[in-house]
């Protein structure tokens, strides 16, 4: 029965639908519509039961623990504290400093990355390439190392006695010792250049799909029109790069502003609050000083300034071509 | 479609091959009719842990009734964040081992059973008084001290004797300790550039510089009151004190600042450190170490006003939720007792705290006696107070800013008062 | 004759550097494995200091690393670390990737109402960092009763916000005629998915395959939060088992990073040339 049905009608169906006008007098259309949407909910229902129950709801109570004062202290009895937690932020300069050191870790990570990445794509995309797969592996190789294992490696590459790696290498180039981790000025700059050598195989990658998506014609054009290779590059490759390219930049900088485990592996949050980040605040805020409320008040923040920064960076970009 | 089905049907299979496995993996349960508590260690390294698992089966041949369930975790897994969870979420072991102060948080959670009502006279008498008292919250005794642990003064001798330099197995004055270490601070090789240092520490860790302060008859908050006293002239001249030895006198080695100590324990063991603080465990590590045999030895900190060194214990406590207080009451008498502590102090290095073991041959030893004259002369805890993590966040990147120059040590101290008032505001 | 020349060897030139560049910067990508690898493989002892290429060499690390979980529980080596890994990374992978590509075909092909909120909620929830939702999260988990089980450290990553939209951008570049003709043979929608959206999606199943391989190998603070039975610690978990409070066995700990990390290297390198193709097949054009 059904059968006749989707053979006869599933094409007008679709047409009549998307103009909003129902099949008149068409009881099985409608059955059939309905039969479908059934279909397609069940097909979904999997993935939001589970960012229902694990997502969801984990949030929703997050953010109503955020309007409460408790911690692991007061468990039982925990004091409604209105906005309290929310205006406790414009006053404390540690979070200003965490504020601060997030978006310079951002900033210290996400372009270098985004230059490298596709830089490196493209030199590895060459057709003629010798050792282009080993090449890749090798770049692509921090990517699935964890996250725990590669700051402990790095921690000690920038150890600030002559033993680091780090300190070797410049003592072979006729450079005098850095404190690396151990000097505020330089500390989050090495949390940076590990954070990059983890990432970059990554952009990589996903800069190298978007090359593929490049028709070879455009550049056969412009070989004729006498464009050179750097002109390329920046008049074909670069502006039709642009969706993967605001993909990878999205991705990164939410990325980015949750960093935790490199600070708090390799410096732990200092020198000072050097390298203290959003989350490793939150994380001494809830698990150290115990103000759970607080805690939870930071992670509301952190989640509506990335939406904010996410619905600045489509505007700015202009990725409407973009099917989101 | 063969080909495209057979995929699916493959995938399909793994995912009910997965979802099966997800039901039947029903965690670990044990036979019924015994009673099981479950304990969980925090800390630990493998050689104890056997230990412990080995006092564990004595405890179960010698009560057939009971099963322990023993876990350990190990320091770098933040055993304290864990049992946070685990307590708020009510899957708290039966009984546990923190670290001290960290059973006053839990008391002040009201989630540990006093024990007062459970030891016997006897029992509550061979415990050192000075880890008793530390570890009573509101007057009732909440924590049972495992052993004790203090931090005394590592000492290369072949650094020493070659720099001329005095063993420290008496005390020096804060002067002596600042001459000493500048003489063990040396060029060795004539290239200009210095590889042996005198004085070893690192700015990521409260207890390489409070003894200072302690030393100076201060400290950053006095917790019987509850008030933050940082900018106390005398915290502030210990701090000095502390970051002159980096900035002026230069005794320390380079990028100290948030450096694990391991690093320094291997300077240490390398020769480019001459002197360091630090506790047992890592003097049983050292006496391993043939190439450092004979070449190493513990003193006494150095002293101002008073002797202060970071002393520590390791406490045994009871889950107000447990079900089954009688057999974990059991458990912590057994676990306590002079024997089993023994065993446990002989291998790890730690100081016990009972004192019926005082006299117990294993005790004689110099390093075992360097760190009881230390603990004897004058050995202080870490703040008694609730928030003691809090205040240990707050007062390391104060003094790393000021071990960098960022800061003047007044204004750090200045800036960490307010902080701590902050802190200690909330209730 | 002679510019020919000349572009002849600027080509060389640029050729060189280039092929110089790519080398040195892999050289940078590999120091700190060779440097895990050597460590692994010094004799360990306080005095070890830090050399690229050991001068002596030991496996005794490795055997120690491999037996290190027995002083704690008899019956534990790090083989069983590598099964409890191994049963959440299939147990994470497999499913998920059925339950993100089945929710990816609907919002890429199906007309449901409030499609946009839907696909937004998936986007939202690569938004949100993990360490927001820990303390909720236990609560909840606790409630199913799953502390300290398998079912705890799979469920919560059964479906993923990246894998809905990796697999929606596929999925929306295959041509509609292959569906309608589906449709027309009577095909029902999971039909249509299992046997045509699917299996066209292989090289982007087995892209998010390593991604989510890769990335539940390494899952580290939820299971840290709510594993405590040494026998169900995955490895990541072991590894810091490796770091004492005091005394860290530098070599050891190498070892078993090189361990851990070995499985995800082999199955990246068996998969890669699928990895390659997924990725270029489209799903990342964007």
């Amino acid at each position: 029965m059904k059968h006749t049905t989707t053979t006869a009608t599933g094409g007008n169906t679709q047409a009549a639908w998307t103009r909003g006008v129902r099949p008149k007098g068409r009881r099985k259309a409608l059955l059939y519509r309905v039969a479908e949407l059934l279909e397609s909910y069940s097909m979904m229902a999997p993935a939001y039961m589970v960012f229902l129950v694990f997502i969801f709801i984990p949030v929703v109570w997050a953010f109503y623990l955020s309007l409460f004062d408790y911690s692991i202290l007061s468990l039982k009895h925990p004091e409604f504290a209105g906005l309290a937690n929310f205006a406790k932020m414009f006053g404390d300069s540690v979070f200003r400093v965490s504020v601060w050191n997030t978006v310079r870790y951002s900033l210290g990570t996400v372009p270098a990355r985004l230059v490298l990445g596709l830089a490196l794509a493209l030199l590895l995309d060459q057709k003629n390439l010798f050792g282009k797969n080993f090449l890749r592996t090798v770049y692509f190789l921090p990517v699935v190392t964890s996250m725990v294992a590669a700051s402990i490696v790095w921690s000690l590459v920038f150890n600030a006695s002559e033993a680091g790696l780090a300190n070797q290498m410049l003592k072979a180039l006729g450079f005098a010792p850095k404190g690396w981790l151990a000097d505020s000025k330089l500390a989050m700059l090495s949390v940076c250049i590990m954070s990059i050598w983890k990432e970059l195989g990554y952009v990589m990658t996903i800069f190298l799909a978007g090359l593929q998506g490049i028709p070879l014609e455009l550049y056969e054009a412009a070989a004729i029109d006498g464009v050179t290779g750097w002109q390329k590059i920046r008049f074909i490759t670069i502006p039709l790069l642009r969706p993967t390219t605001f993909f990878i930049l999205v991705c990164e900088v939410i990325g980015s502003f949750q960093v935790f485990t490199p600070t708090y592996v390799m410096t732990g949050g200092g020198p000072g609050y050097s390298t203290t980040t959003l989350i490793n605040l939150l994380y001494t805020k809830g698990f150290f000083e115990f103000d759970m409320g607080y805690a939870s008040a930071l992670a509301v923040a952190l989640f509506l300034g990335l939406l904010l920064l996410s619905w600045v960076m489509r505007r700015v970009f202009r990725a409407e071509e973009i099917v989101y | 479609m063969s080909r495209f089905s057979r995929v699916t049907r493959r995938l399909v299979l793994v995912c009910v091959a997965c979802l099966a496995l997800m039901l039947v993996a029903v965690p670990l349960a044990s036979a019924a009719k015994k009673v099981t508590i479950s304990f969980w260690q925090a800390g630990g390294n493998p050689e104890t842990s056997a230990l412990v698992r080995q006092i564990i089966k004595e405890f179960e041949a010698a009560n057939p009734d009971v099963q322990v369930n023993f876990q350990a975790i190990p320091w770098a897994e933040d055993p304290h964040t864990k049992f946070q969870a685990a307590m708020v979420g009510g899957t708290i072991a039966d009984v546990f081992t923190v670290g001290d102060p960290f059973e006053h948080v839990l008391a002040a959670a009201d989630g540990l059973e006093p024990l007062d009502g459970y030891m016997s006279t006897e029992m509550r008498n061979d415990f050192y008084p000075q880890f008793l008292e530390r570890t009573k919250y509101n007057g009732k005794v909440y924590a049972l001290p495992w052993f004790g642990t203090i931090r005394a003064m590592f000492y290369r001798k072949d650094l020493l004797a070659a720099a001329g330099v005095p063993e420290p197995t008496t005390s020096w004055t804060w002067e002596e300790f600042v001459t000493y270490a500048k003489k063990l601070t040396r060029d060795l090789n004539g290239d200009g550039v210095i590889d042996q240092y005198g004085f070893g520490t690192s700015g990521r860790y409260v207890s390489q510089f409070q003894p200072f302060v302690r030393q100076n008859g201060a400290n950053f908050v006095d917790e019987e009151r509850n008030v933050a006293t940082a900018n106390d002239p005398a915290v502030v001249e210990a701090v000095q004190f502390y970051i002159d030895l980096v900035r002026t006198h230069k005794v320390t080695p380079p990028g100290i600042t948030t450096i694990n100590l391991q690093e320094i324990q291997k300077m240490f063991a390398e020769g480019k450190v001459a002197l360091f603080f630090d506790c047992e465990d890592s003097a049983v590590m050292f006496s391993r170490e043939p190439a450092l045999a004979g070449k190493f030895g513990v003193g006494l900190l150095p002293h101002r006003k008073r002797q202060a060194a970071f002393a520590g214990t390791d406490v045994v406590v009871m889950s107000k939720q447990s079900k089954n207080k009688e057999a974990a009451w059991k458990f912590i008498e057994f676990f306590l007792s002079p024997k089993s502590m023994a065993e446990y102090c002989k291998l790890s290095g730690f100081s016990p705290a009972r004192k019926s073991l005082a006299g117990h041959e294993y005790f004689k030893d110099p390093i075992r006696q360097a760190f009881a004259k230390q603990l004897e002369v004058g050995g202080y805890f870490y703040f008694k107070h609730p928030k003691a993590s809090g205040i240990t966040q707050l007062i390391r990147p104060e003094v790393q800013e000021a071990m960098e120059g960022k800061k003047t040590v007044k204004q750090a101290m200045d800036d960490l008062q307010k902080k701590l008032e902050e802190l200690l505001k909330k209730p | 004759m002679n510019r020919g020349n000349d572009r002849h060897s600027r080509g060389l030139i640029l050729e060189i550097v280039k092929y110089a560049v790519l080398i040195l910067g892999a050289f940078a990508m590999a120091v700190p494995f060779i440097w895990m690898v050597s460590t692994s493989l010094i004799p360990d002892s306080v005095i070890i200091s830090y050399q690229l290429i050991p001068t002596r060499v030991t496996l005794a690390n490795y055997v120690k690393a491999w037996n290190f979980s027995r002083n704690f529980d008899e019956s534990v080596s790090l083989g069983t670390f590598f099964l409890n890994s191994l049963i959440v990374s299939v147990c994470i992978t497999g499913p998920a990737l059925i339950i993100d590509s089945l929710a990816g075909y609907v919002l890429a092909r199906r007309r449901i109402p409030g499609k946009d909120l839907l696909f937004y909620l998936a986007l939202g929830t690569m938004m949100i960092p993990f360490y927001v939702i820990a303390i909720p999260l236990y609560l909840v988990v606790r409630r199913l009763g799953w502390l300290d089980s398998y079912q705890g450290m799979i469920a919560p990553f059964l479906a993923s916000g990246f894998g809905i939209f990796m697999f929606k951008q596929f999925f929306q570049t295959i041509p509609q005629d292959l569906e309608d003709a589906a449709r027309v043979d009577g095909c029902s929608a999971y039909r249509t998915y299992a046997s045509i959206m699917l299996p066209l999606a292989k090289p982007v199943t087995a892209t998010m395959a390593i991604f989510k391989a890769m990335w539940s190998w390494n899952l580290f603070f939820w299971p840290l939060l709510i594993v405590n039975n040494i026998r169900l610690k995955t490895l990541p978990l072991a590894l810091t088992m490796f770091r004492g409070l005091n005394v860290t066995q530098w070599g050891m700990l190498c070892a078993g990073m090189t361990l851990a990390t070995l499985p995800i290297v082999i199955v990246y390198l068996s998969m890669q040339n699928m990895f390659q193709k997924g990725i270029t097949m489209g799903s990342l054009k964007g």
